[in-house]
């Protein structure tokens, strides 16, 4: 009969009080910039009456949502080593104890659980890759207010301890007695507190060329590298993936109408006529929430040029609806801010080339700072309010 | 100490509730069993799995090497982990 060990027959120094506190103030750090740069890319999405987003600076969600992912990168080895100081407190006995013990655990079985879901559905999402079988980002937003108040739940608890750990040195004060003998305990300590940040620091290296050109050659662990990408802009979803068959791109020159409508009526506008409006070009970067970026040069027709057309005013919110049949970004709302502002586009051409079918042709909206998924590809109609 | 205590674990509690009312609201019911299996394979994989094997490797390993040896080893054993964790998804997308 295997026995199951007691916590004090764990004897490496590494899952000493002084190791978990100070790790667990790392993951701390991490969660806490992966919450509220997720709050801002979920408000985003689902922008609030009263908080709406500004049109600037337009690197501003390439910046949060590049620091979400790379926070969340960062938390892997932090979570892991934290897991492991912590790991020999498992086989604290007795098993269940007084109501207080339990409540302990309980609390700290809920933080682990939410914490693992979390980071893993985040990698996982990065690698686009759907194992879970569940919608990602409601899961992931509504998990992240479990992790961030079960955190705090746990300082709570374990703050006596937290704080007598901090003050203390790396060396336990038997240690500083037998200096030469113990020596390699704080040592052991030291080592792996370096190496969580270090392994934290390179995962982050390693991923984050995805969004930082300079670091593009480094990004080994990262699925997308925009200079390796058509036109030097990663596809998330590709035309097919979107159902946009070879049939609705050949309709384009002849067919293909763009429905404007707003206060003024409603007109169709084919792809020779907005070609025909005054072409802005732009430089603007396109930002996942899967952490890549890119940069690009676009060309189309101001959006506010047709806001005006449509007879909408500076207070109009515009509608935009894609040709894709289905997902859950077939239809987004362009806020009054990014719709006023003059780099915001339907834009017709990239880096000097029509765009391709990937990339949303016949035409797609960019405006600055916003989600990529709102970025809507093969535009079908917009629809300005009063 | 105690009234901050308190007030971390009030707030805290609330923000678990906030999360708790996000995922009535927006996740659809026939998921929930999915996320349950997923919140619980989470920790029986890290609690049943990946910690036994690291602290039963380092039984085998850690306690035979050389002192000096012993901190980098963890460290190759932390990177080799966290590897296998971002780089594993990357593959099987």
């Amino acid at each position: 009969m295997v026995q199951l060990p007691h916590t004090e027959d764990f004897s490496s120094p590494v899952h000493d009080t002084k190791v978990v506190a100070r790790v667990g103030i790392w993951l701390g750090v991490a969660f806490t910039i992966c919450f509220l740069t997720g709050l801002v890319s979920h408000l985003h999405q689902h922008p609030l009456a009263w908080l709406q987003f500004p049109a600037t600076p337009e690197w501003g969600y390439r910046v949060t949502q590049g620091l979400h992912v790379a926070a969340g990168t960062a938390s892997v080895p932090l979570l892991l080593a934290k897991l492991y100081a912590v790991y020999p407190r498992l086989f604290r006995r007795p098993v269940l104890g007084t109501v207080g013990q339990q409540l302990r655990r309980a609390s700290v079985a809920v933080l682990v659980a939410a914490a693992l879901l979390q980071v893993f559905t985040g990698v996982a999402n990065v690698a686009q890759w759907y194992v879970f079988g569940f919608g990602f980002t409601a899961v992931h937003y509504a998990v992240a207010w479990v992790v961030v108040g079960a955190l705090l739940v746990h300082v709570a608890v374990f703050l006596p301890g937290i704080s007598r750990a901090l003050g203390e040195g790396l060396s336990t004060p038997d240690e500083e007695r037998l200096a030469v003998e113990e020596a390699g305990s704080a040592r052991g300590r030291r080592w792996f507190l370096g190496s969580a940040l270090g392994v934290a620091a390179g995962a982050v290296a390693l991923t984050v060329g995805q969004t930082v050109p300079a670091l593009e050659p480094l990004a080994l662990l990262a699925r997308r590298h925009p200079s390796r990408s058509p036109s030097g802009i990663p596809v998330n979803r590709t035309a097919a993936q979107a159902g946009i068959t070879a049939s609705t791109v050949a309709a384009v020159p002849g067919r293909w109408r763009l429905r404007l409508s707003g206060p003024g009526g409603e007109r169709q506008l084919s792809y020779a006529d907005l070609a025909t409006l005054p072409q802005t070009e732009v430089e603007l970067p396109i930002t996942c929430v899967e952490g890549w970026s890119a940069s690009g040069r676009w060309a189309g027709v101001r959006v506010r040029d047709l806001v005006a057309l449509a007879g909408g005013s500076a207070r109009s919110f515009v509608g935009v609806e894609s040709l894709e049949r289905r997902g859950p970004y077939r239809r987004t709302t362009l806020p009054t801010a990014h719709a006023q502002h003059p780099d915001t586009l339907l834009a017709l051409r990239l880096n000097g080339a029509a765009l391709s079918v990937d990339h949303g042709y016949p035409a797609r909206l960019i405006a600055p700072n916003r989600p990529g998924v709102l970025q809507t590809k093969w535009v079908s109609a917009m629809v300005v309010s009063a | 100490m105690t009234r901050v205590r308190w007030a971390l674990g009030t707030v805290g509690v609330l923000l678990v509730l906030c999360g708790v009312r996000a995922f009535v609201v927006a996740v659809p019911p026939r998921q929930w069993p999915g996320v349950a299996t997923w919140l619980g394979a989470g920790v029986v994989v890290h609690d049943g799995l990946l910690a036994p094997c690291a602290v039963v490797l380092g039984w085998l390993v850690l306690r035979r090497a050389p002192e000096v040896v012993r901190p980098p080893l963890r460290l190759g054993l932390l990177a080799a982990v966290t590897v296998a964790v971002i780089g594993i998804p990357l593959l099987a997308a």
